[in-house]
């Protein structure tokens, strides 16, 4: 059996810290956007929802096999208005993909186009290698 | 029957509301939010071109319609699914507080936004002090 000593700083510590993270992550707002993924001719192809986003406040990028897509609003100007109903959170977004080996994700390429951003991930080109060995 | 009204004007050529299934719909997510002389209406519609989208007033209801091209991705194979298929719809009753002739509609990136201008008797007004 463990013996817990109640300390009222660590405890208080911990709930500050429980409450910070959660302020933090409900200004962040980080969640998901509905993706479809697909195999085309020769690439993966997504397709991801980002109503109401610019180009310009969209990031793409990858790291080893990680895709990940970023969109957050520059400036919202609504601040000032009064929400009646609010359907759907505008807010940062943040969402990360593990791409199969067999695709090449120096190969990349995106547009955004009515809210909906398409990327594409070409495959491996697979090269012809022959090397003669010499018998002796 | 009340006047209908388009807003947003669509390709005439096209009659593609005729064979728009209601129970086959997608019901967007709207947002709404006043300010002093207006209300708006975000209509979150992803995936749509701008000449698919019809927004009409019918019997006091905002009636938002909008087609999305599925046809093109017919053939590939799914790995994963999250978007839904169908079309988008969704109606708004709309009540005494809203000019029902002073309204307008923009779309762009995938959200609709359409402006309705609050009626005389429901914006603020100062009442003047004698």
């Amino acid at each position: 059996m463990t013996c817990v000593t109640f300390r009222p700083n660590s405890l208080d510590q911990l709930t500050n810290e429980l409450f910070r993270r959660i302020n933090e992550d409900s200004k962040t707002a980080v969640r998901s956007t509905k993706t479809d993924i697909y195999k085309n001719d020769k690439s993966l192809v997504f397709e991801m929802e980002l109503p109401g986003y610019s180009k310009t406040e969209i990031n793409v990028s990858s790291k080893e096999d990680k895709l990940t897509i970023t969109a957050e609003k520059k400036n919202d100007e609504k601040n000032e208005v009064k929400y009646i109903r609010k359907e759907r959170l505008e807010g940062k977004i943040e969402r990360s993909f593990i791409i199969p080996e067999e695709y090449d994700l120096s190969k990349t390429s995106a547009k955004f186009e009515n809210g909906l951003l398409t990327i594409t991930i070409e495959e491996y080109v697979k090269q012809e290698r022959e090397i003669e060995i010499s018998v002796k | 029957m009340s006047a209908s009204k388009d807003i947003v004007k669509m390709n005439k050529t096209e009659n593609w509301e005729s064979e728009f299934k209601l129970n086959e719909s997608i019901a967007p997510e709207v947002n709404i939010y006043e300010t002093e002389n207006d209300f708006f209406v975000i209509a979150f519609v992803p995936g749509v071109k701008r000449d698919l989208i019809k927004v009409r007033i019918q019997n006091d209801k905002l009636v938002i319609k909008a087609k999305l091209n599925t046809d093109e991705n017919s053939e590939v194979e799914f790995i994963h699914k999250e978007r839904e298929i169908g079309n988008y719809y969704r109606e708004l009753r709309l009540n005494e507080s809203v000019n029902q002739e002073k309204i307008e509609a923009v779309y762009s990136e995938g959200i609709l936004t359409v402006k309705l201008a609050k009626s005389e008797n429901s914006k603020p007004r100062n009442i003047e002090i004698e």
